[in-house]
């Protein structure tokens, strides 16, 4: 079965893309799939790089062979180039499409992160790049590994798959970190639907946000690092989260001086979670303090 | 009559990212304190905590102790704004939550 990939792949698009390959009983719809990759002509957001990989890693889990028609890597801008810079060609097909593609400095290389132990790749490899891009020091970075911490987290104590696909990318021009997390794991909702059976999707994923509310999957759990990490990037940051997990999406920014929430049916179906966070780096409160004391007096 | 006693977290643990690494120092946290020691916890060569650290290693301890009691025999050094600001606003919620349930 030949599948177009869309022109550009984002967030919105990826919808068109997961019905023709995924059906209502979460199964792929063929055993065998080209993916068309010529047809991704225009751009892909760091969310697509991650969604294309847990879409070909859920395949070959299932056995499904999955093979594809690659595009033009001709000149910067092909989002076929950017692809194959990330390394995501290598990784899931063993080669590169050009031998001379590699990694861009302001890139990651794509990763599939072990939610159980993330750890020594975050601290050898993440915060380090993050440093390079904003010469600043790691120490003044804790803050966002915390941020990334918290979805692995989730992931860790949430999902039933314990890994998910890490793709990040910096846009000087923009002063922006883009970070994207996905896994196709059971979603969000699905754990907030045990306990409160009648919320829709989307009144799940904005309930799961809500400081304090836990499924209590493990005893430790107290419903706290979703709030914790929207807080740090929309409130600290001045960027934002956007969530997508089955039927439902919940966006955070800033307004005035509070988060706004919004949550909305999805015009399609995400068979697990993605969040994709926007770290703003000309806003100083993202970087930490290296040292203060603590006193318990303040409280 | 009890000493203050200091923990090094990172003596403990290689990391600070799971429940699990968190109950590794809550345990050593209740041994200290089940012998009447006061506790200095050091957080030497750490940045940063998350929250399901500080849950399974510090906020477990309302379980066992009111938290008067933490305040007077807990204190934590070496420590950074992020550490600060995640350990204050997880005991202030959780202790507000309390008093609001109990």
């Amino acid at each position: 079965m030949e599948i177009d990939l869309p022109r550009r792949l984002n967030r919105e698009t990826m919808y068109v893309l997961l019905k023709k390959v995924i059906n209502k009983d979460r199964e792929p719809v063929s055993n065998d799939f080209l993916f068309n990759f010529s047809t991704l002509t225009i751009f892909i957001e760091p969310c697509g790089v991650t969604i294309l990989s847990n879409l070909i890693r859920w395949l070959e889990n299932k056995d499904v062979n999955v093979l594809i028609l690659p595009g033009d890597v001709n000149g910067a801008e092909c989002p076929n180039k950017f692809l194959d810079d990330a390394m995501f060609f290598q990784y899931h097909f063993g080669e590169k499409l050009n031998p001379q593609a590699q990694i861009r400095s302001t890139t990651l290389p794509l990763k599939q992160v072990d939610a159980e132990s993330p750890i020594p790749w975050l601290s050898s490899e993440f915060t380090p790049w993050l440093s390079r891009q904003l010469n600043v020091p790691t120490t003044r970075l804790a803050t966002i590994q915390v941020c990334i911490e918290e979805v692995l987290n989730n992931i860790r104590d949430h999902a039933d798959e314990k890994t998910g696909f890490i793709f990040a990318q910096y846009i000087p021009g923009k002063h922006e970190i883009l970070v994207s997390i996905s896994d196709f794991g059971v979603g969000i909702p699905s754990n907030v639907q045990k306990e409160l059976p009648s919320y829709s999707d989307k009144e799940a994923l904005r309930q799961a946000v809500e400081r304090g509310f836990s499924t209590r999957s493990t005893p430790q759990n107290r419903g706290f690092g979703l709030d914790n990490l929207i807080y740090n990037v929309v409130m600290n940051g001045k960027g934002s989260v956007h969530i997508h997990s089955l039927n439902g999406i919940l966006s955070c920014k800033k307004g005035n001086n509070e988060i706004l929430y919004k949550s909305k049916n999805a015009l399609g179906y995400y068979p697990g979670t993605l969040i994709d966070l926007v770290f703003r780096t000309d806003v100083e409160e993202i970087f930490d303090i290296e040292e203060e004391d603590f006193t318990w007096e303040d409280w | 009559m009890g000493r203050l006693v200091n923990i090094r977290v990172k003596d403990y643990v290689d990391q600070v990212y799971s429940n699990d690494d968190g109950k590794i120092i809550y345990n050593e946290l209740k041994k200290e304190l089940a012998r009447s020691n006061k506790i200095a916890v050091s957080f030497k060569e750490i940045s940063a905590l998350n929250s399901s650290f500080v849950n399974s290693a510090f906020i477990e301890l309302l379980e066992d102790y009111d938290f008067q009691f933490i305040k007077e025999n807990l204190r934590f050094v070496d420590s950074t704004k992020q550490i600060n600001n995640m350990i204050k606003s997880r005991f202030s919620f959780e202790v507000n939550h309390r008093k609001a349930y109990n």
